[in-house]
């Protein structure tokens, strides 16, 4: 089977600090790739070049057999990308702003149109569909740039710490959503920091750490390869860092006069 | 959108075939140029960011109308040049002078603000938008943020020329106006890139609103002083036809170039003046074209980016300062207990390091500056004598130079409360703080020990140094008499904690009122003090009282309570 995102010898620096060191990596139709790693590990750095945000890597990332650096719109045409932190233009509405992406990505006015309606419903925005999102509470921007990301029913949904701000009720809607993607044959990259969720959603996590992979496997491959419980653990593990039971004790030894 | 973006849009979008024959996604182009006019028209307008950047509530819609509206009202303030009394061809440059000034002093605020948002980088990098119509796209936005800034502050100029001069001097204006609008962006580039070049990009935005600081106060300062230098400086015609020296200034190569196009006929420097006009601006687009704009784009991008991809954090300090800095050695020289020590080293550091604070007082301080200097030309007739001899004259000098040093405090009180930051403001609500007076009494002693004492120092070397030691008790005097008004004001007004609140929830009953009371109680004093300057038992008396009174005051202002100051934290 053609791999969906293919990325080899994948290298980045920022200055003189090497930030990926060589990433290999193939991702299959309908695979829910979890990519974890510490902070400055490379993760966003590896997601930024997915989306074609940064383009001065070393290496090759293909995308459906179209070479990034060559055909870097052919290959965003077929990713969705949700970043992290809510940016977007929050003075607009979440029609004007949906409405703005869709016709970024080509799509047909009306189709778009009747898209968002149904979109924003689901989420149960439909009442704000003409407010400004300067008064949006963090989840509901969220919930807007979720929206963004599946408009124009990509192949491909990159989602860099989509749960942020989300109440319970959303998160399950999410959760269930991207299995739902991924049974209609979609490519989820999901990265995220929260171990637990990466856990249950993914069926291939990607551990990476000082700008290499250090783990590749379903969960279960993971867990019989170290022997240890739960993710979070394995995560400690492998990044090198007992240090966290040491950190505890530390912050507690602060109190001693 | 409003009309006005309307239709600069259509006109601006009109040559569909040719924008697709090269390449470039009319749709895309067209819903990108779409949103973002609909985002400037709800931003608030750039011309009044800084001092009056009051969080409105109620949505702002027509940001586009109102600022071109400003522009025409900033346009009509520069036709006082054609007032001025001279040949056209000074009064042009004076003209010109304003207009490349203001033209430049928003586009540089604009530049960064308006044009280059950052978040560009995450909504629409990812979207499959050729590189070509990105850059279509963002050329027609500043063209079109030009157009609704520049054709409203020609207006009233092209007015004026068309009745005096008929539709030549129009025409040619107008011309020239396009022609000064392409020197000024590549002023405004040049100045970018030197900032850059010495500057670190973090730094970048405090040194762009310092330089929107020294631009407020310049303007102020011209409108101030220049008809005053024109009456003064001999042969001020003759510099404009005869000085070769005056091939210096841009704003002449305009003003001759219209002159000489208008009269056909000029004197050699105006000739030559006129060919730099006709040429220089040509020679900066290319120049802009060629060299500044890449590596302009890619440094501001470098801006941009700055804060979130540098994992660089500031290692150097690593010998950590436990040495006892300037602020503190003051802390523990004004506070006596913790509380007040704190809200005296808060309020300090933010006072230093906020933005927000600095562009809305500092510009006083240099406005207060100005002003000093009307003074001392205006009142030339007054020598140093008259403040040596004690005359009447001097007296009021001596007086009004005392009383006019609390002017920044109080402006810098005013503003103590407000910062964009009051969100944070929870902390004085989560810890079990009893007496947030104390606070606030370390934060207005903050205050006086960084607005109000430099300039006492500086009066009282000049007025010892003048009138001997005498002056003392008089100083004293003043500055208790003032530092009790400020105190009162805290007492008497709202009693916010320091940056605790936003703008936008400046109680606005009682303002009116409020304000009186701190033009007239000052007043009042100054004239009692005036009245018993010389007469030094009795200075010396009521400073006593006066004394007395402040340490009334200031022990009533420590112990206030959270009952007292209604304090309630703010969560818009």
């Amino acid at each position: 089977m053609e791999p969906v995102i293919s990325i080899r010898n994948l290298e980045k620096s920022y200055g003189n600090k090497q930030v990926l060191k060589g990433i290999n990596l193939e991702v299959y139709a309908g695979q829910v790739l979890g990519y974890i790693g510490p902070n400055g590990a490379g993760k966003s750095t590896t997601v930024k070049i997915l989306c074609g945000l940064l383009s001065d890597y070393e290496g090759e990332v293909k995308v459906k057999g179209y070479d990034l650096k060559k055909d870097a719109l052919a290959v965003k045409a077929m990713i969705g990308y949700v970043p992290e932190l809510a940016e977007l233009y929050d003075v607009l509405t979440p029609m004007e702003f949906l409405k703005l992406m869709g016709s970024l990505y080509n799509l047909d006015e009306t189709v778009c149109e009747h898209r968002i309606e149904r979109m924003m419903a689901a989420f149960g925005l439909k009442d704000q569909l003409n407010q400004r999102m300067d008064t949006f509470s963090k989840g509901m921007k969220q919930k807007v740039l979720i929206a963004s990301g599946l408009l124009h029913n990509p192949d491909i949904i990159i989602l860099d710490e989509p749960l942020s701000g989300l109440d319970a009720n959303s998160v399950i809607i999410i959760k269930d959503l991207i299995s739902k993607l991924a049974k209609e044959g979609k490519t989820i990259f999901y990265c995220s920091h929260m171990m637990d969720v990466v856990e249950k959603v993914s069926d291939r996590i990607i551990l990476i750490n000082q700008g290499v992979v250090v783990a590749d496997g379903s969960f279960q491959q993971l867990q019989q390869q170290e022997g240890n419980n739960s993710l979070e653990q394995i995560f400690a593990q492998l990044t090198g860092n007992n240090s966290g039971v040491h950190a505890a004790d530390d912050l507690m030894r602060a109190f001693d006069e | 959108m409003n009309f006005a973006n309307r239709i600069l849009l259509k006109l601006f979008l009109s040559p569909k075939k040719l924008y697709s024959s090269n390449g470039i996604n009319t749709m895309q182009l067209e819903s990108i140029l779409t949103a973002k006019l609909l985002m400037d028209d709800r931003r608030p307008p750039s011309l009044m960011q800084g001092r009056n950047r009051k969080k409105v509530k109620k949505e702002i819609s027509k940001a586009t109308l109102s600022t071109m509206f400003v522009s025409a009202v900033m346009g009509s303030l520069f036709l006082f040049s054609f007032a001025l009394n001279t040949t056209i061809v000074a009064q042009l440059t004076f003209y010109f002078s304003y207009f490349i000034f203001m033209l430049s002093a928003t586009l540089i605020s604009d530049f960064t603000s308006v044009l280059i948002d950052v978040r560009d980088n995450y909504i629409i990098l990812p979207k499959p938008v050729n590189d070509r119509t990105m850059l279509m796209a963002r050329l027609l936005h500043i063209f079109i943020h030009i157009c609704k800034l520049i054709l409203p502050m020609l207006l009233p100029g092209l007015i004026y020329m068309s009745v005096r001069y008929g539709v030549a001097g129009f025409l040619l204006l107008f011309v020239l106006g396009i022609f000064t609008v392409i020197f000024s962006i590549f002023l405004v580039n040049a100045v970018y890139l030197f900032i850059l070049r010495i500057s670190k990009p973090e730094k970048f935005k405090n040194i762009i609103s310092y330089i929107q600081i020294v631009f407020a106060i310049v303007l102020y300062a011209s409108f101030q002083l220049l008809p005053r230098l024109i009456g003064n400086i001999e042969n001020f015609d003759f510099h404009f036809t005869n000085s070769s020296w005056m091939i210096l200034l841009p704003p002449y190569w305009f003003g001759a170039a219209w002159s000489v196009l208008y009269n056909l006929n000029g004197t050699a420097l105006e000739y030559s003046a006129a060919a730099c006009a006709l040429v220089l601006p040509f020679l900066s687009l290319w120049i802009v074209i060629r060299f500044l704009a890449p590596s302009f784009n890619r440094k501001l991008s470098l801006i941009s980016n700055t804060g979130d991809t540098t994992p660089a954090v500031a290692v150097a300090d690593k010998t950590v300062k436990k040495k006892k800095t300037f602020s503190t050695v003051l802390a523990n020289l004004f506070t006596r207990n913790n509380s007040e020590r704190m809200g005296f080293l808060f309020t300090w550091y933010m006072m230093s390091r906020s933005r927000d604070f600095k562009m809305k007082v500092y510009p006083t301080i240099g406005y207060f500056l100005v002003y000093i200097v009307v003074l001392i030309i205006n009142s030339r007739s007054l020598s140093l004598h008259d403040i040596e001899q004690q005359t009447a004259a001097g007296k009021v000098v001596i007086i009004s130079a005392l009383y006019f040093s609390s002017l920044l405090l109080t402006m810098a009180i005013a503003q103590l409360a407000y910062s964009d930051k009051y969100k944070s403001a929870w902390i004085f609500f989560v810890t079990p703080v009893t007496n947030p007076g104390n606070i606030i009494n370390g934060s207005v002693k903050a205050a006086i020990a960084k607005f109000f004492l430099p300039t006492v120092l500086v009066l009282a070397i000049a007025g010892i140094s003048l009138t001997g030691v005498t002056f003392i008790p008089n100083l004293l005097l003043a500055m208790v008499n003032q530092l009790f008004i400020c105190y009162f004001i805290v007492y008497v007004g709202n009693k916010d904690l320091p940056f605790s609140k936003t703008q936008s929830l400046q109680v606005k009953t009682g303002n009116f009122m409020r304000n009186l009371f701190r033009m007239i109680i000052p007043f009042s004093i100054a004239i009692v003090h005036y009245m018993i300057y010389t007469n030094m038992p009795l200075v010396v008396i009521v400073l006593l009282t006066a004394l007395g009174a402040l340490w009334l005051i200031e022990g009533s202002v420590k112990k206030l309570s959270f009952a007292d100051i209604k304090a309630t934290y703010t969560e818009d």
